[in-house]
């Protein structure tokens, strides 16, 4: 058996160590390696312009006591569970020098194919990603316990028969003693079969009247709560159109009427 | 029966230790009869009181027993990891090392041990030898019997054989007084609980009547021809104000008694309430690895960060707001609540500012220190410093 030896491309090895240095050192990411005790081994000039932190106070510590408390037995668990091919990712803060966060993505996998350690790591900063998150998580929040707080059911159902919910707000429960999980996308258990049987025809003929013309309505109409008492209940609402006029469904608000 | 021939083993253990030590005092060991012990301990008002009482008398009748070397004194620890609070109970008569409470508290509630037969502690750089007996877990708390030598150990086997019966009675009656407590405490809080259902429901909502009518009447009264009864509705519009808070501030702390009084847990749930009354992000950053704190000082502090959260989301007209807590040098809690809103008005904090003073006063009755200032470039800033250092 004879072995052939290719020769080696040009290109791989005119990189020398030290462009190689200056290559990681331009990274915008954090690029560290860990050795077995999970100490630092390596880590380019990124740690610094990220955390404050000289890069001599992080050489040979364990990396987890500059992770945020809170996040460090995630950490942990995940070094536990690190194979010879794995390669995990995980979200977790970083303490800087100035006691602020910063939140990055870590991926982190072994260097060799046949042993797990020593370990590459690459740290992303998703701080700005994550305050955008919570921004949008908030307002979210907030519009969605608004909704749920109003004393009255806002809705968005098809336009059939059975009036088929796709959405429904709390307060379908104190209007109809039904929770609103019980009412989506149902055809048996619908706003159809609890309207009150004189009633019915009344309030399709309005809401399509309404829907041809593109406009609102505002209808008052009878209706069967769970435990069988009728309730006099007023609808508001609109059609939902394409932008070529189709129908799409009918959106509205229904409340108890007042007299 | 087994107990039985292992109680006579023992003593023969004993006999024959008893005679090899020449310069031992050769006194018959006769066991007490501990039941009385028991009903005292159970019945006990204050066990504080009644503890030292009952070990002076049985740490002597043992001493008497063992050679000079080998005399101990009897310790009771009440140690609760979860609040990190160490009560150490002792005779009167024990002339015990100084340190030996802050020893105990670091190994036995902040480091939760291994059982062992014999524990050796270095207090104050002298080597001392514990025999520590687990007598029962209730609730949070750990009970622990422990035997400290001055000079030399004892046999343990045999100082464990004399003392069974002193253990079971030390253990009953201990168990049927922390029983007792809890009723009490359970009864005082749902009591505590209805008072504050009744207070809501009633008294708050008449008084906030009272305080909007009084405010008007005060406003009315500011100008002509009713200027001569400014003074008058200014009190009483003041003193209104003042009992409708005082009220609510009574309703809370009720309410709050019957939450967790894990800081940590009560700061995450109350962001989570304070998250659905608005749109504000409330960024929580708990750097607390341990609570070295009581029940009492986080029952304060638990109440200030609720303060400083409702006060965010009704006044500040803030987009974000973030908690955060930590401890530095082991030593100081530090709890920083900060919003980027308006911050506080002078003005407006000058009528409304009841619940300013209660968060100051509260901050005062466990020793931290409390700032309120404006925050840069806009916003306020809430800081809490306590110090934890030196707690027992």
């Amino acid at each position: 058996m004879k072995l052939i030896k290719w020769p080696q491309k040009t290109t791989n090895s005119t990189v020398s160590s030290t462009q190689l240095h200056k290559l990681l050192n331009s990274l915008s990411d954090i690029v560290l390696i860990l050795d077995h005790n999970h100490q630092v081994d390596y880590i380019n000039a990124c740690w610094e312009t990220m955390t404050a932190i000289p890069i001599e106070q992080a050489l040979r510590q364990s990396f987890s006591q500059f992770i945020h408390p809170e996040d460090r037995s995630n950490w942990n668990q995940l070094l536990q569970n690190i194979k010879q091919d794995s390669k995990e990712t995980l979200w977790l803060r970083l303490v800087t020098a100035n006691r602020d966060i910063r939140w990055c993505e870590v991926r982190i996998q072994p260097m060799h194919s046949d042993r797990i350690f020593p370990l590459s790591a690459t740290l992303c900063d998703i701080t700005s990603q994550v305050r955008h998150d919570q921004t949008r998580y908030a307002n979210h929040r907030s519009l969605q316990s608004l909704i749920d707080r109003l004393p009255v059911m806002l809705y968005r159902a098809r336009n059939n028969k059975s009036w088929t919910m796709e959405y429904l707000s709390d307060g379908c429960e104190s209007l109809t003693g039904y929770s609103a999980e019980k009412l989506l996308n149902q055809s048996q258990l619908c706003l159809g079969s609890m309207i009150h049987r004189d009633d019915a025809a009344y309030v399709w003929d309005q809401v399509q009247y309404a829907l041809q013309n593109q406009t609102t309505f505002d209808l008052k109409y009878r209706l069967f709560q769970a435990d069988g008492s009728e309730i006099r209940v007023q609808d508001k609402g609109r059609g939902l159109y394409s932008d070529s006029g189709m129908i799409l469904g009918v959106e509205g608000i229904i409340l108890q009427a007042t007299e | 029966m087994y107990f039985k021939l292992k109680n006579w083993l023992g003593s023969l253990e004993w006999l024959f230790n008893n005679n090899a030590d020449h310069s031992a005092q050769k006194q018959v060991f006769i066991s007490q009869d501990y039941s009385s012990l028991a009903f005292k301990l159970a019945c006990a008002d204050d066990i504080s009181d009644t503890l030292p009482d009952i070990l002076s008398p049985v740490e002597a009748q043992l001493n008497s027993s063992l050679s000079k070397q080998n005399q101990l004194s009897i310790l009771v620890l009440f140690s609760n990891p979860s609040t990190s609070e160490s009560t150490l109970h002792h005779g009167r008569s024990a002339s015990l090392p100084h340190n030996l409470t802050n020893t105990l508290h670091h190994h036995f509630t902040i480091k939760k041990p291994a059982e062992t037969e014999v524990l050796e502690l270095t207090i104050n750089n002298e080597a001392v030898n514990l025999v520590p007996v687990r007598l029962f877990d209730h609730e949070q708390h750990t009970i622990w019997l422990l035997y400290l030598f001055d000079q030399q150990l004892a046999n343990v086997k045999q100082l464990k054989w004399k003392t069974t019966s002193l253990q079971d009675s030390l253990s009953r009656g201990i168990k049927a007084w922390c029983q007792t407590q809890s009723k009490i405490r359970t009864a005082i809080q749902s009591e505590r609980s209805s008072y504050a259902a009744e207070l809501h429901d009633s008294l708050a909502q008449i008084l906030g009547y009272l305080k909007l009518k009084s405010a008007k009447l005060d406003k009315l009264c500011q100008r002509p021809p009713h200027q001569e009864l400014k003074s008058i509705t200014e009190d009483l519009a003041t003193y209104t104000h003042c009992a409708y808070h005082q009220t609510r501030e009574l309703i809370v702390s009720s309410r709050l008694t019957l939450q967790s009084d894990n800081l940590s847990e009560a700061v995450t749930n109350s962001i989570k309430e304070f998250e659905h009354q608005s749109a504000i992000v409330f960024d929580l950053d708990n750097r607390l690895v341990s609570e070295n704190i009581n029940s009492k000082q986080a029952m304060q502090i638990i109440y200030i960060i609720r303060e400083s959260l409702s006060n965010i989301v009704r006044h500040s007209h803030a987009t974000h707001a973030s908690i955060i807590l930590y401890i530095e040098s082991m030593e100081t809690l530090y709890v920083q609540i900060e919003d980027n809103g308006h911050g506080i008005d002078p003005v407006a904090a000058r009528t409304d500012s009841f619940g300013l003073q209660i968060m100051h006063e509260r901050a005062e009755r466990i020793g931290a220190k409390l700032q309120i200032t404006q925050r840069q470039p806009q916003g306020t800033q809430v800081e809490l410093t306590l110090n934890i250092g030196n707690k027992r």
